[in-house]
């Protein structure tokens, strides 16, 4: 199949020139042979749903969709909006009904991942992806966390070094009252793989959505994670790593959609750019009707080493109530002759001085994802790529 | 030149942004010799610790630098410190994302080539804070990020035990600390000196960070030229008089 879609919306648009709104994505003559991720690791008390038809696996979403749809009648735009992202989309996502309309088009199932109401599952599920060369896949999960439980999911994707087709994922998820679903995200794909991972889910009363996102890999990444703060005293936090090198580009974008009252949203994206990388990012704060109390954060620490990268960033920060709190900021880290001849003066060479600043930012990030195994994984991936 | 020198600059010239800063400035430093460099602001006391720990911004029109028998003018900053030099700086840079404890462990590693141990490093690391009366929290903090003035000074000293280099230039390692800091900062270089008979070239405008230690040397460097050399009493008259009598019209 040929895949023709606008993704990564703003929930607004801004001014054309910026040519930020969103991106284009056009692939010619794509087969998919794959539909899941490989489940690894399933600890007891979860349960695992193959092959589930969208619609039923998706039909949690449906009594927020109604009150969201209510909350939204008569705002301009469809659902609300004035940008078209979201059009019929039961649960919002960063890319949008694009990735939808492929996992339709493409016959996806989903894959639901459950746990029981009031139950704590401490070990992670973890899942895996290895795209070997001339192979694209494509798979959707629907992670359900119910009130007054907590569970943890990882999810690596990897490929042969030749590898040269794409690898696309769809998560949703459900995080209930006072629920908490720690989500992480690994990509060390090869070179020349293009990768989509499309992220959106709710999250209820006193809930909290917890993410750790590494992106390292592949020729050209789209990534969005929309999250919808519905209940009051919802959180979410976003840890996001990224490494740019050679000709990799990446297309982020990121919205904290803050309904509830008093929810929290803190967002940091921490990169590095090198060579000819190019990277978009978008990162909306969106305090609706009703979040009063609200705060939301987003700050993007981006290192840049070479003259030739191209850093494009859009902070958006929309706001329909009075007593909310949203802050960006931003950091362009350069290494600056300076810092390198104070570093050569320890002994440091030119080469090892940019390998340490790259590994340190990435490593902080690292840091945060809950299984040894897969962060001496990202370690040897590093290791190789610089 | 008696094989014994450490350091041996002989009639160095060296310009920033074209203009000749240093006029054929020629030093001898032995091994474990301590020498005190004064001077007014501006004579060139930072270009020549950073022409000799080879600061690409400073360029050597004419001279050589010799260390340990090896000619190093031209040689780059990094092996110059694998070959045991070390400079503390007068402004150290703020390094985000890398800690203070990782950074020595990245620079022991650069220097040496081998592994490390890193239940002795750690150990070595918090006795080495304690004797400088650090935090032990600065260890993982990202290095000099937010430290005050005194605390970056201290990093530096920190630095200078734990790579132990075979000659030390410190620039005005001293200067706005309170007195309790530079007491402790000199117990830290004594230290240096007694650990690895380490020699020192101390870029300073105060006696109080001597107090504790030997001066076999001092220079007085003006304009580029160093005009007066002498022992350590010559320190103390600097100290009273100032530099008007080193300055000639
Ligand atoms: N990086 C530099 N760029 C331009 N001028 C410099 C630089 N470093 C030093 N200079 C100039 O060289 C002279 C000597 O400076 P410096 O070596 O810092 O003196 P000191 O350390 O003795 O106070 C001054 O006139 C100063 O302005
Ligand atoms: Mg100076």
């Amino acid at each position: 199949m040929n895949i023709d879609m606008r993704v990564n919306e703003l929930p607004a648009r801004t001014y054309r020139w910026l040519q930020l709104n969103g991106e284009d994505v056009s692939e010619k003559d794509i087969s998919f042979s794959a539909f899941s991720l490989e489940a690894v690791k399933v600890p007891e008390g979860v349960s695992l749903l193959e092959n589930v038809d969208a619609d039923k696996a998706e039909s949690i979403f449906a009594p927020s969709h109604e009150a969201n749809l209510k909350a939204d009648e008569g705002l301009v735009g469809p659902n609300g909006d004035t940008a078209p992202n979201h059009a019929g989309q039961i649960v919002r996502t960063g890319m949008g009904t694009g990735v939808d309309s492929l996992l339709e088009s493409a016959g996806v199932k989903a894959t639901v991942i459950k746990i029981a109401e009031g139950t704590v599952v401490s070990e992670p599920v973890m899942f895996h992806d290895h795209l070997s060369k001339g192979k694209s896949t494509i798979s959707r999960q629907v992670i359900i966390v119910p009130d007054n439980s907590e569970l943890t999911v990882i999810m690596d994707y990897d490929s042969d070094a030749d590898a040269d087709g794409i690898e696309a994922v769809s998560t949703k998820f459900f995080v209930g009252k006072d629920a908490t679903l720690h989500l992480v995200k690994v990509q060390m794909l090869g070179q020349k793989v293009r990768h989509f991972d499309d992220l959106g889910g709710v999250v209820m009363e006193k809930g909290k959505f917890d993410l750790v996102e590494m992106e390292m890999g592949a020729s050209k990444s789209y990534v969005g994670a929309y999250v919808s703060l519905l209940g009051d005293e919802s959180q979410s936090l976003n840890n996001t790593g990224f490494l740019g090198t050679d000709e990799q580009f990446y297309d982020f974008n990121y919205v904290a959609e803050q309904r509830g009252k008093k929810t929290d949203s803190m967002a940091t994206f921490r990169g590095v750019l090198e060579e000819r990388a190019s990277k978009n990012w978008r990162g909306s704060l969106d305090f609706r009707e009703g979040s009063s109390g609200s705060v939301g954060d987003e700050q993007e620490d981006t290192l840049l080493l070479s003259p030739d990268v191209i850093n494009r960033s859009m902070p958006l920060i929309l706001c329909k109530e009075e007593n909310v709190d949203g802050r960006h900021g931003a950091t362009i880290g350069q290494l600056s002759d300076d810092m390198l001849f104070y570093m050569e003066a320890r002994g440091i060479d030119k080469e090892t001085a940019k390998k340490i600043m790259v590994r340190a930012r990435l490593d902080s990030v690292a840091r945060m994802i809950p299984d040894e195994d897969l962060k001496n994984k990202v370690a040897l991936f590093l290791d190789q790529i610089l | 030149m008696s094989e014994q020198n450490l350091l041996q600059v002989s009639d160095l010239s060296v310009s920033v942004d074209e203009m000749q800063i240093l006029h054929k400035l020629n030093l001898k430093v032995n091994p474990g010799e301590t020498h005190v460099l004064m001077g007014p602001n501006g004579a060139g006391k930072s270009t020549l610790g950073n022409t000799l720990m080879g600061n690409p911004n400073y360029v050597v029109n004419e001279g050589k630098i010799i260390f340990d028998g090896q000619d190093i003018t031209n040689l780059s900053t990094d092996k110059r410190a694998a070959a045991g030099m070390f400079m503390s700086f007068q402004n150290p840079l703020e390094v985000p994302g890398i800690s203070l404890s990782a950074f020595i462990r990245n620079a022991i590693h650069s220097q040496t080539g081998k592994p490390i141990k890193l239940l002795a490093y750690k150990k070595l690391l918090e006795s080495t804070m304690e004797l400088l009366n650090m935090d032990p929290s600065y260890a993982d903090r990202d290095l000099n990020v937010g430290f005050s003035g005194g605390e970056k000074k201290k990093a530096e000293i920190l630095q200078l035990l734990m790579l132990s280099p075979r000659l030390a230039i410190l620039d005005e390692t001293d200067s706005g600390l309170d007195v309790d800091a530079v007491r402790t900062v000199s117990k830290g270089i004594e230290e240096y000196q007694k650990r690895e008979n380490g020699a020192l070239i101390i870029i300073t405008h105060s006696t109080k960070i001597l107090e504790s230690l030997h001066v076999d040397h001092t220079h007085v460097l003006v304009k580029g030229e160093l005009v007066a050399s002498g022992d350590g009493s010559l320190v103390e008259e600097i100290n009273a008089n100032g530099f008007e009598r080193f300055i000639k019209d």
